[in-house]
This record gives structure tokens, C-alpha cells and sequence, in this order.
């Protein structure tokens, strides 16, 4: 199903905030392309920090951290980042955001239009295209900044918590949505959540984080994920409750959610 | 969509009746007030308008448009200036820190006190009438542009950046649009004073503009007609200056307007 060349690695890295303490200490960790990796902890375990150095926005201390075998440094155009606050700017359509990225990239205005155009119709939004994110739902702000990241083609897919900000049924449709898109069926992406039955929903492998930066980490296959009827099948649920107990054996790790 | 037309076009219709009641009601306190008073250095409005659209053609509308065009290069030189300088100093930390207390201590100063300084540089002539005016609205500028640009979330930085922005595209995209509102406030704020400046410099060192006509031709000669035709071209160009800087900003900054 998945080749096994890494498409992401991080080796021996540590990271702390400026002045305070440290948020990672000597973690390596590794997926290969076409793998898509839930990572689930508690509240300042490190999960967004570790999000943040896989996108290049932040260099950790010491270690390596290598995208398809070359270091990073910076921001990379083959990595899609979602962030759980869209990120969306106010001021510009959402044909104009969902461009933004091929903008930047100095496509010519009829090209990037047109590509954005298709991405809203693909996301079911191809009728608000003209309007401000101001103007759309929660739900559609996300789909909008899904459209948004998809529309540059990125190799890697880093989500931090996309769908934690919207209302149940929302989150549901937008879940579903990310499987459509490839999550969990051979897309390679890393999706950071605080909830369990995302994390066995759209993780082939997922990735528990202790609370500090000294607490081991786990890792649990969940080879179901991406397969029609494994939602809500006995599979699934025993699996949720396995990554439930796990987060429990350290009563500080336990989810909000 | 139709029905926020409609009401979009209904409180215009208010706002434009509103104005002309206030305009009307104006218009008959002046001439309640210049019955009382029963002297010629308080004419009507009735003799005043003819005399304002007799005068349009005797040299009012040139003097009108000298005013205008001091005015307006004095806000796009401020802008060409204050706004680019607000948006380093507001994406700056460091030169942010390290121009805080000078903006902290300059800006309370009344920027009017240094006309002296600016006259004995520039001259008497139109350079230090526009610098005057482009200092006191520099300030309004930089200060609000800076701030407004500090309150740019960071996941829209962060979003854009991971799209593959560099910094320049960072300021085009992000924290120029961001600032916008701001510089809109500030102008809108300062136009009063501006105005207020701007007749004041034109009362020396000049035979054209508004503030000379009212108060070398018009008062210097007891034109007391003349005079108050002076005053409602002045009031009509703050008015203009007003409303120019009010439309631009609603074309600009529609996302604004909108709940976010």
C-alpha cells in the first residue's frame, strides 16, 4: 500500500520556547510517504511545537529534521500546513484565499482564479467564492483554508487541530471530508487532535505523546483507518479505548475531549 | 443579498435626510441670528449664496483649488511616508522598541510649534504650507498604521508563511491590507486639523488659497460677504476631503464592514 521511503524524520531533536523549559528532548521520530500519522496528547505535551518544526516555521534546538530526505530550514512549498484557527485573511475573497498560495507562487491571475474556482466547487463552496471569510460559517472557513492548502499540491499534509473549533456535526462532515481527500488512504499528512475518535478515524499510525518531555511516547497501528465500515465497527471502538487507556495510565495526560 | 441592498440603500436615504435637516436647521439659525443682530458683518445666507456663487467665478473656485491641492499632496506625501515607516515599526519588535519612546514623547507635542522652525527652512512658500500640514498628519499615520499592524493574529502570519511567503509578500498580503482601517482612522481624524492648519498657513506668504482669501481679501477689506463665501468654501472642502477619504476607505476595506 505505502512505499517506505520517509517522506519526514526527526532525530534526537530538542526544543524549548525562549526562556522557558524544554517542550522536546532528544525525540526522533519517523513516517513514511503515504502514511498518515494522528498525534494525540495532553494540553502542552508538544504536539503543535512538533507540527511547527515539521512545517519549517520553527528550527529546534538541536537535532536533524529532514523532509523527503533533505534538511529543513524553512518553510517548504511542497508542505500543506491546516491550522485549527483557519488562518484566513479577513480581507481577501475566498476564491483570493484559496488562490493565495499559487499566488505566491506567481501564477498568472486566470490560472490561479481558475484553480481556486475548482477547488471551492470540489469543497461544495463554489457559489460563496465572492464572499469575505467574515461572511462564512466556521465550518466553511475551514473548508475554504483546506481548499487553500490543497490548491498548492503539497507532498505532506500538517493539521493542527482543523476541526476541534466546530460544532459536532460540522466536525463530522468535515472529518469525513478529509478521508475523502485522502487522508488515511495513501495521502501522506500528520494530523495533530486531542480527540480519540478522530485520531482512530484518520491516523494509519498514531502517535501518543506523554505530557512532558521526558514521558515516553507511543505508537499504536491502526491499519483499519481509511476503510469503509470501520468507523463505529467493534475495531474501531476497541481501538479508541486502547488509545483512551493509554492516555489515562498518566492522569495528566488525560484528554480534554 | 437584495434585502442588505435595500438596506444598505435605506439608512443612505436616512443619512442623507438627516444631513439635509441638519443643513436646513442650520441655515435657519444664521438667519435668525443675523435678523437679531441687523448689521452687515452678519449677512444672511440668502445674500451670502449669491454672493458664494458670484464669487466662484471672481477667483473663489482658484483660491478653492490651491487649498485643495495643498491639502491633498500634504496626505499623500504623509501617507507615502508614514505608512511604510508604520509597517516596519510595526513588524519590527526592535525598532519598535527602539522608536517607542521617541513617538511616546514627540507626539503629544503640538506639531504647530515647529512651523517657525519650517518656515526658516522651506520659506514662506507653498513647501513649508504642505510640510506643516504633512507633519501633524505623520504622526495620526504612523502611530495608527504601527498599532494596527501589531494586532495581526499569528496564525494568519503563520498560515501565509507556510503558503510560501517571503517578507515582502508577507507585508503586500498580510500586513498591508491589515493596516488599512488604521490609516483610514487616522485620516479621518486629522482632516479637521489639517484644515484647520491649512488656513491658517495661508493667512502669510501667499496670495492663493482659501485662508488668504478670507482673510487678507475678503476680511482685510471688510468684504463681509465675501468673507463668509470664503468660510463655506472652506467648510465645503473639509466636507470633501471628508467624504473622499470616507469613500475610498469603503472601497478598500469592504471585508471591514461586515461581521468577521
Amino acid at each position: 500500500m505505502t512505499d517506505q521511503k520517509p517522506i519526514a524524520a526527526l532525530g534526537d531533536v530538542t526544543f524549548a520556547y525562549p526562556g522557558g523549559v524544554a517542550v522536546l528532548r532528544d525525540f526522533s521520530w519517523e513516517m513514511s510517504d503515504g502514511e498518515s500519522w494522528a498525534i494525540i496528547g495532553p494540553s502542552g505535551c508538544g504536539k503543535t511545537t512538533l507540527l511547527y518544526i515539521l512545517a519549517g516555521l520553527r528550527l529546534p534546538d538541536s537535532g536533524d529534521v529532514t523532509i523527503a530526505g533533505e534538511p529543513i530550514s524553512g518553510p517548504r512549498r511542497d508542505i500543506g500546513l491546516i491550522l485549527q484557527d483557519h488562518g484566513l485573511l479577513p480581507w481577501e475573497t475566498a476564491v483570493n484565499n484559496v488562490g493565495m498560495g499559487l499566488r505566491l507562487r506567481g501564477s498568472p491571475g486566470r490560472e490561479w482564479r481558475s484553480e481556486a474556482q475548482s477547488w471551492l466547487d470540489r469543497l461544495g463552496l463554489g457559489d460563496y467564492s465572492k464572499r469575505f471569510p467574515g461572511q462564512l460559517s466556521g465550518g466553511q472557513k475551514q473548508r475554504v483554508a483546506i481548499a487553500r492548502t490543497l490548491a498548492v499540491a503539497p507532498t505532506l499534509l500538517l493539521m493542527d487541530e482543523p476541526f476541534s473549533a466546530l460544532d459536532a456535526l460540522t466536525r463530522e462532515s468535515l472529518q469525513l471530508l478529509a478521508l475523502e481527500l485522502g487522508i488515511a488512504r495513501g495521502r501522506s499528512a500528520v494530523l495533530i487532535t486531542h480527540d480519540i475518535n478522530e485520531a482512530v478515524m484518520l491516523g494509519n499510525k498514531i502517535l501518543i505523546m506523554g505530557a512532558g518531555p521526558d514521558d515516553p511516547a507511543t505508537i499504536i497501528d491502526n491499519p483499519g483507518a481509511g476503510r469503509d465500515g470501520f468507523i463505529g465497527s467493534d475495531d474501531f471502538r476497541e481501538l479508541a479505548s486502547n488509545v483512551r487507556s493509554r492516555l489515562n495510565t498518566n492522569p495528566e495526560a488525560a484528554a480534554s475531549r | 443579498m437584495n434585502e442588505s441592498a435595500l438596506g444598505r440603500l435605506r439608512s443612505r436615504a436616512t443619512t442623507l435626510g438627516g444631513g439635509i435637516v441638519a443643513v436646513l436647521a442650520g441655515l435657519f439659525v444664521w438667519q435668525v441670528v443675523s435678523w437679531i443682530v441687523n448689521s452687515n458683518i452678519l449677512p444672511g445666507p440668502v445674500p451670502v449664496s449669491l454672493t458664494f456663487v458670484e464669487q466662484l467665478d471672481e477667483g473663489l473656485l482658484g483660491h478653492a483649488a490651491v487649498s485643495a491641492y495643498r491639502v491633498v499632496l500634504a496626505i499623500a506625501i504623509s501617507i507615502a511616508i508614514a505608512a511604510p515607516l508604520g509597517l516596519i515599526l510595526g513588524t519590527n519588535a526592535r525598532l519598535y522598541t527602539l522608536s517607542a519612546p521617541i513617538i511616546y514623547l514627540s507626539y503629544p507635542i503640538p506639531k504647530i510649534v515647529a512651523l517657525p522652525v519650517i518656515l526658516l527652512l522651506l520659506g514662506l512658500g507653498d513647501a513649508s504650507k504642505v510640510t506643516m500640514i504633512a507633519l501633524i498628519l505623520f504622526f495620526q499615520i504612523l502611530i495608527l498604521v504601527r498599532d494596527e499592524v501589531r494586532t495581526v493574529r499569528p496564525e494568519l502570519v503563520l498560515s501565509v508563511r507556510s503558503l510560501g511567503a517571503n517578507r515582502l509578500q508577507l507585508l503586500r498580503f498580510v500586513f498591508m491590507p491589515a493596516s488599512l482601517p488604521g490609516l483610514f482612522t487616522a485620516l479621518r481624524v486629522s482632516t479637521g486639523v489639517s484644515i484647520a492648519v491649512l488656513f491658517f498657513v495661508e493667512s502669510f506668504g501667499t496670495r492663493q488659497g482659501l485662508g488668504y482669501y478670507i482673510l487678507v481679501e475678503s476680511w482685510g477689506r471688510l468684504a463681509y460677504e465675501e468673507m463668509y463665501a470664503g468660510v463655506i468654501a472652506m467648510a465645503l472642502l473639509g466636507l470633501g476631503v471628508y467624504y473622499a477619504v470616507d469613500g475610498i476607505e469603503r472601497r478598500l476595506t469592504r471585508w471591514n464592514r461586515d461581521d468577521r
